[in-house]
């Protein structure tokens, strides 16, 4: 026997049955995939059906509203006209929310999680599931919060404008929020770390549990830089005084490629962008931190007003 | 495949479009696989998990990219995720072939190493898995440099230095292979 050449062992490597995969599994694979393909257009069909029903039992609650809010209002006519003014200004967006505290939101609104999925984004599980999910923990906490799940990228396909341009998108959101919520004093965008094998620094434990690290990003020379970096680096301070490690802080950024340089944070004071772990990182260790995350906030929030 | 066209016509456009696709590269998806992973079980695991995931995947799929390589690339992350998990499992592993293979050897030790192609297997799954990948894609599944850059979202120039270096190391680990196969067997 002598040694092989390059191509002799590759053909070896070819020629093996290995490379051959049993014919049953070759046909139960193909039954399985079927199988997943109809229940995946059963749960759209039942979906659809749910959107169809939305809209109608929408109408029938504003109806609802209205005939009680026109009952109520025929009796003192001061009240009314005083009434008819406030309705007046927020008709276009949704009615004005004094409590709301934080408002969340996420430009980038298709990137995921487990680099399983394509190349990291996905429609449906991704950082508005997070986002979501920290608006939630934050009402349980009593801090009052509106979450916008507008699928940006969605918008962005839809009207054929390139990647960089979808802050442009975000922007209209926020100034939307400003009127809607005008005692904000947390705009959080949302977003995770897109760099690969790096699951080490977007991850650590707490109680034995993996969860993701938080990243806060201020972009520097806007007009409430140094507010807004005031309060991230209060936000890492407390989020890592209750769970050391969690936060990995605070960076101040030069303007990126986005076709809008400020990343939004020039709109209001306390705006700030959050990367909550990485591409790396699974949906469950998201949410431990969107939990942990909502309990500094509380803090932080709760020191400003005492 | 199916026989007859009316059969087909039963079911949805969905399902229709993951047995096309699966029926055209289900061969090319376990060959990866297999080869990368080197277990049978876990090969035909992978890429099951491989065609859910296209299947999923599919209302985003761009169709002015090649569907070949984007098949491929969603065989590539589950497989060298799933890799990123079991991890632990391999260094146990690979580190017991090492040592079975660097150390002294008695006759019937060496009757586990049958054959060249296993060899030449054992080799490929001692070289790190962007080596691997690489080697798999071009060797193997026979892919096109530009269709190789598609899949593992390198650049042209990137596949092939990468092709080269997997080349060498490989031919390294089997020259020291077949050195001590021949010191072995003359002795």
């Amino acid at each position: 026997m002598r040694a092989r050449t390059e191509q002799e062992w590759i053909r070896l490597l070819k020629d093996g049955d290995k490379l051959k995969p049993d014919q049953e599994y070759i046909h139960q694979t193909r039954k399985k995939l079927l199988y997943e393909a109809r229940k995946l257009r059963s749960k759209r069909e039942k979906k659809k059906v749910w959107r169809m029903i939305w809209p109608s039992m929408m109408a029938v609650a504003i109806a609802a509203i209205l005939v009680i809010t026109t009952l109520n209002q025929v009796n003192p006519p001061v009240q009314r006209s005083a009434s008819h003014n406030s309705l007046g200004t927020a008709s276009k967006t949704s009615a004005i929310n004094k409590e709301t505290k934080v408002f969340i939101y996420q430009t980038h609104s298709q990137e995921s999680f487990e680099t399983k999925e394509v190349a990291g984004y996905n429609s449906k599980k991704n950082v508005r599931t997070v986002g979501k999910k920290l608006g939630t923990y934050l009402n349980k906490e009593s801090v009052p919060a509106a979450v916008n799940t507008t699928d940006y990228v969605k918008q962005l396909l839809k009207k054929k404008m390139e990647y960089k341009e979808i802050y442009e998108l975000s922007r209209h959101s926020v100034k939307e929020a400003i009127k809607t919520y005008p005692n904000v004093q947390l705009l959080l965008d949302i977003h995770r770390d897109g760099e690969i094998k790096n699951r080490q620094s977007t991850t650590t434990k707490v109680d034995g549990k993996n969860v993701a690290t938080v990243l806060f990003i201020i972009y520097k020379n806007q007009p409430y830089t140094s507010e807004n970096t005031k309060l991230a680096i209060e936000l890492d301070k407390a989020l890592n005084e209750i769970y050391p490690g969690v936060s990995r802080g605070v960076v101040q950024k030069d303007k990126g490629i986005a076709s809008v340089p400020s990343y939004n944070q020039d709109l209001h004071e306390g705006s700030i962008m959050v990367n909550i772990g990485g591409v790396e990182n699974t949906l469950k260790e998201e949410t431990r931190t969107a939990k942990m995350l909502a309990k500094a906030i509380k803090v932080v929030l709760k020191e400003k007003a005492d | 495949m199916e026989k007859g066209g009316n059969l087909v016509n039963h079911y949805s456009d969905e399902e229709q479009r993951i047995a096309q696709i699966y029926d055209r590269y289900y061969l090319d998806v376990y060959r990866f696989i297999m080869c990368f992973t080197g277990h049978k079980s876990e090969a035909e695991d992978l890429t099951q998990e491989t065609f859910i995931q296209v299947l999923k995947s599919l209302p985003t799929y761009n169709s002015s990219y090649p569907l070949k390589s984007w098949v491929l690339s969603i065989a590539k992350h589950v497989t060298i995720d799933q890799h990123r998990r079991r991890k632990f499992y391999h260094l146990f592993k690979d580190s017991y072939f090492q040592q079975l293979i660097s150390s002294e050897r008695s006759p019937s030790q060496w009757m586990e190493i049958k054959t060249e192609r296993q060899m030449v297997e054992k080799a490929l799954l001692k070289v790190k898995p962007t080596y691997r990948a690489v080697f798999i894609l071009r060797a193997i599944n026979e892919l096109s440099i530009k269709e190789t850059a598609e899949v593992l979202g390198y650049s042209e120039s990137k596949v092939k230095v990468t092709y080269l270096r997997a080349i060498k190391k490989l031919q390294t680990l089997l020259h020291i292979e077949w050195e001590e196969w021949k010191h072995e067997s003359t002795n």
